[in-house]
């Protein structure tokens, strides 16, 4: 800090400090503050706003969830939990999913871009690779819709191989969202594995492969452990991004799929509850947070590490 | 056997930019298929009648005006702040420093209807506490300006990184070197440090252009253009 001021003089300094804590506190800290402060706070009519109704009322949150109860078959075993704690956790369980397919597509890739590629052609590689990262979320998504509809070209080129009897329909369930998701953020997986395997020395490859060792031990004994804090930063990118993408569901989705952050914008802006919709909001930052501290802490990763 | 491996590594590198680019394709080929489906199944001929009915549409437009606008705005916020806090993270160390550069990557992480309804209920209701009721001041209505907070809160973070990944590389003794020889502070600042991290903060700034133009933050999901 002093050193700061040494140079850019106090004034600018101080401007600096100034733009950092407004980023900070008027951006980040506060907003979720108030968006805690707020889940607390029940749904009154306007007139009643900042009477003595208004006050805190912890049951709030639990009432509106137990208001909606069905029953699901989970695994085939009907069960009766609350919808929305329903769709939390099938947000959670399909954005595992996606990250898990994501890391299956991205691995192999990421290990042939580091370490078998030639390296001239890597940067037109990488420059095709990102290509779809320049075009909108939006239409990505739409892209598939069209790729995936049941007259779509998919079900078109499929039928004249003959792979196909008679159009699959594909966006049924969740699959419609998986497959949009995996699409949308397989990227944010590859480039960190392949920066973490792009600093492995190729000569313990090769000393692994003289001394005998088959080709999957020498990936699950030195390239899988080398590349560990690369995996769990893509890991938690695609995770946090997929639990929290509103778009791609939105598009993607059929009539049975529904999204956690669906449930919230509907809250929101249909049901215009913004109670109900801040105490959802923060329950789904809360839980991811503390997903993605136990996997840093499973992988012995550290945040600083995540987004290099 | 080597070989053989070589090949099908070589093929899934092939299927993988046909995974990644085909949709693109797909998309582009939907736009100028004379088809009232979006789809390129069947063909029906070249047409431009999409694009004509785009410009002819004066609600799409306006969106599409409001978009350029937010990235705009986004863009200069963000690169000005994320700058900022990358020549400040860069010059403090130990503990602080780590608290502060997970509290400002934590933000990438933040779910994007998290932030939209929470940068919203913030600045309504401070609205609400400054002024009387029914008594509407500019800051604290919803609007634009609230999409564009929402989005530099994230989009700061990255243009910090991208900062922050030049300036490990910048010798400090050239501003020692402009500070024996009598430049003021400012000049400092101007003359050295800013030229040399142009190229980050351009980067920068591109990514933080593009970033609203496809990005839906739940608030934001009222006014950001479906530029299709």
């Amino acid at each position: 800090m002093n050193d700061l001021i040494r140079r850019y003089g106090t004034s600018i300094t101080a401007l600096m400090c100034l733009l950092v804590a407004f980023w900070l506190v008027m951006l980040v800290i506060v907003p979720n503050i108030t968006l805690f402060e707020q889940s607390f706070r029940p749904y009154l009519p306007v007139i009643d706003i900042g009477g003595p109704k208004g006050f805190l009322q912890s049951g709030q949150l639990c009432q509106s969830v137990r208001r909606h109860r069905s029953t699901q078959a989970l695994l085939g075993i009907p069960i009766n939990i609350p919808v929305h704690v329903m769709t939390f956790g099938l947000t959670i369980w399909y954005s595992i999913v996606v990250t898990v397919a994501c890391f299956v597509l991205a691995y192999p890739l990421a290990f042939f871009m580091a370490k078998i590629a030639n390296p001239k052609s890597l940067p037109t590689l990488l420059l095709l690779l990102f290509i779809p990262l320049w075009v909108s979320e939006v239409l990505r998504a739409f892209a598939w819709w069209i790729i995936l509809a049941l007259k779509g070209p998919l079900n078109a080129l499929l039928l004249a191989i003959g792979a196909i009897e008679k159009p699959v329909r594909w966006i049924v369930d969740y699959d419609g969202v998986v497959i949009g998701l995996t699409y949308t953020y397989v990227l944010f997986m590859l480039f960190p594995i392949y920066n973490a395997i792009a600093s492995l020395d190729t000569n313990q490859i090769e000393a692994a492969d003289d001394l005998g060792a088959p080709w999957w031990k020498i990936h699950l004994r030195i390239v899988l452990p080398h590349a560990k804090p690369g995996i769990a930063s893509g890991a938690v990118m695609v995770f946090m991004l997929s639990a929290g993408s509103l778009l791609v569901p939105s598009i993607l989705g059929s009539t049975t799929s529904q999204w956690f952050t669906q449930t919230i914008d509907q809250w929101f802006k249909d049901a215009l509850d913004w109670n109900t919709a801040s105490a959802y909001a923060f329950i789904l930052l809360l839980l991811c947070t503390v997903f993605v501290s136990i996997a840093l802490k499973v992988f012995n990763v550290k945040l600083s590490d995540i987004a290099k | 056997m080597h070989k053989l491996r070589m090949t099908l590594a070589r093929a899934y590198m092939g299927l993988f930019l046909v995974f990644m680019l085909a949709p693109l394709v797909v998309m582009s080929g939907a736009a100028f298929n004379d088809n009232r489906l979006p789809s390129i199944v069947p063909w029906k001929g070249w047409t431009t009648h999409w694009f004509e009915a785009m410009i002819s549409d004066q609600r799409m437009m306006v969106a599409f005006g409001n978009t350029l606008l937010v990235a705009i705005a986004v863009a200069i916020l963000a690169v000005i702040v994320g700058t900022a806090s990358a020549i400040l993270i860069n010059s403090i160390s130990g503990r602080a420093r780590t608290v502060l550069y997970g509290m400002m990557i934590s933000t990438i992480l933040i779910p994007g209807v998290v932030i939209g309804i929470s940068t919203m209920i913030l600045w309504t209701k401070m609205g609400g506490l400054l002024f009387e009721p029914g008594q509407k001041l500019w800051p604290f209505v919803p609007g634009l300006h609230l999409s564009v907070l929402g989005q530099v809160s994230y989009i700061a973070a990255m243009v910090m990184l991208l900062v922050l990944a030049r300036l490990q590389s910048f010798d400090a003794g050239l501003e020692e070197a402009a500070l024996d020889l009598g430049a003021s502070h400012g000049q400092v600042l101007r003359r050295i440090l800013l030229p040399y991290l142009y190229p980050a903060i351009g980067a920068g700034g591109a990514v933080a252009f593009s970033n609203p133009l496809k990005t839906i933050t739940s608030p934001s999901s009222r006014v950001a253009g479906w530029t299709r």
